[in-house]
């Protein structure tokens, strides 16, 4: 059995490699991006709009809406990077319901490098909106002697995320695999919509941890001439 | 191994690729949508502002011509009401007036018709007793009474004798009588006439119903008279007057 679509390798030179993995994120890749351009091409700003474009409408701004609520002095570019770690990873746990696709959030590899991806961004955006020494002197509290633990929070919490999201739908896709075989009638459907549930709820809680944890990093701790 | 260096890579750079991605076709043109949207929806609420900004600076304008006009129908009523007024009681006054004057003129005509009336009837009552009593006259007369019209007219003749005297010089007295005249009145009155007028030629006698119950002397172109008709009038004339003038029956 399977863990990961990692490990099922369509194509191999070195170390240089295309496994599942790579090919169902180029799909659901592919998949945004059409959605999205079909949608798009054609946007009224008026009225009427088409039924796409108001949910397309409504998704962006419930993410808006949620990035307000988080983080009241939004920066520009925070939308697209939460708004699509949103989408990517619930259309990936969405699709998984289809069979034979084995969904890229049940990689670890995946949810470690969107993890670095929010590890990054933290500190990028922290010292884009406050400076470096303002956004360094946070590892510094409340006291000096909390830096070690700090930077290993930041490390911890970052693989907290990636292993947080991998368990959750790798452990779902295991529990289906395991139901098919055990009682294969009605229980792995019903396993299947909760795991449709457990997806869109992950999906949100790892945007909605990624956009604190950046909203956090932006708080600058007042200095002492401050 | 569940984690794989490559994937991690590869994914990462896929993450980042399907970030433009989304951010070229997804949340650019939703934005800009979005934005589109929020302006035009804006600039309607601004135009709606306006326009209701317009319409109670209107409606003020309104309230405040509906209230000039208000007022200026009010004044307007009232100066029509005061000129009514005013014309009512100069009207009334006319009216007043002219139903004075009116009743003054009836009052006036009414008295005079009354007065008119009285002394038409007075003068009525006086001809008929005076007719009534020269009738009695007449018909109670008799020698006496005669011979007494025959005094009164040579008493009334003894005071014109003198304007008689030089008219009768040669001519012929004439004595028409209305009374029966017998011979001694006759002798009596030739006696005294000759004595009178004695430079006449005579005196002659002539009946003359005509004159009633009365005597007149002729002279030339001179008469001397004396007969009941004339004394009724004289008498009747006086009565009047004495009746007219008499505040006691003015009315």
């Amino acid at each position: 059995m399977q863990l990961t679509p990692d490990d099922q390798i369509w194509w191999q030179y070195g170390f240089v490699k295309i496994n599942s993995t790579m090919i169902f994120t180029w799909a659901v890749m592919a998949l945004l991006t059409a959605g999205a351009w079909m949608v798009t091409r054609r946007l009224n700003a008026g009225s009427p709009i088409s039924r796409m474009q108001h949910v397309l409408e409504v998704v962006v701004g419930i993410i808006e809406k949620q990035l307000n609520e988080i983080s009241p002095r939004r920066p520009v570019g925070l939308l697209p990077f939460v708004g699509t770690l949103f989408l990517f990873i619930a259309v990936c746990n969405t699709l998984s319901i289809i069979p034979g696709f084995d969904p890229p959030t049940g990689s670890l590899s995946t949810t470690a490098g969107l993890s670095l991806c929010v590890f990054t961004a933290v500190p990028a955006y922290g010292i884009g909106a406050i400076g470096l020494k303002r956004y360094a002197r946070n590892y510094l509290q409340p006291t000096p002697f909390m830096l070690p633990f700090n930077i290993l929070g930041e490390f911890s919490r970052t693989l907290a995320l990636s292993v947080r999201l991998f368990g959750n739908v790798m452990s779902g896709t295991m529990v289906g695999a395991i139901l098919l075989i055990i009682a294969p009638l009605v229980v792995p459907l019903l396993m299947q919509l909760l795991g449709l549930l457990t997806g869109m709820v992950q999906a949100y809680i790892f945007a909605v941890l990624a956009a604190v944890y950046i909203s956090a990093g932006m708080d600058a701790t007042p200095s002492r001439g401050e | 191994m569940l984690i794989d260096g490559f994937t991690v890579m590869a994914q990462i750079i896929n993450f980042l690729i399907l970030i433009w991605l989304m951010n070229r076709f997804l949340f650019k043109p939703i934005r800009r949508a979005l934005d589109q949207r929020e302006k035009s929806m804006a600039d309607a609420l601004n135009r709606a502002e306006q326009a209701e900004k317009q319409a109670q600076t209107r409606a003020l304008e309104l309230e405040k011509e509906k209230s000039t006009l208000e007022n200026a129908r009010e004044r307007l009523m009232s100066e029509a009401q005061d000129q009514v007024s005013r014309w009512r009681e100069q009207t009334l006054s006319a009216i007043r007036e002219e139903v004075e004057t009116l009743r003054q003129t009836f009052m006036a005509n009414m008295t005079r018709d009354r007065q008119a009336f009285l002394e038409k009837l007075k003068r009525h009552l006086v001809q008929q007793v005076m007719r009534i009593g020269e009738k009695v006259l007449r018909d109670l007369a008799d020698q006496r009474l005669n011979r007494q019209v025959l005094r009164v007219f040579l008493e009334r003749l003894a005071s014109r004798k003198a304007g008689l005297k030089h008219q009768s010089l040669n001519r012929e007295i004439l004595v028409q009588s209305g009374i029966p005249l017998d011979d001694d009145d006759t002798r009596a009155l030739r006696a005294q006439l000759g004595q009178w007028f004695p430079d006449s030629s005579g005196v002659r006698f002539e009946s003359s119903p005509d004159l009633g119950l009365g005597i007149q002397l002729v002279v030339g172109d001179r008469k001397a008279a004396w007969h009941l008709v004339d004394y009724l009038g004289d008498l009747e004339t006086e009565i009047i007057e004495n009746l007219f003038n008499d505040p006691r029956v003015k009315p």
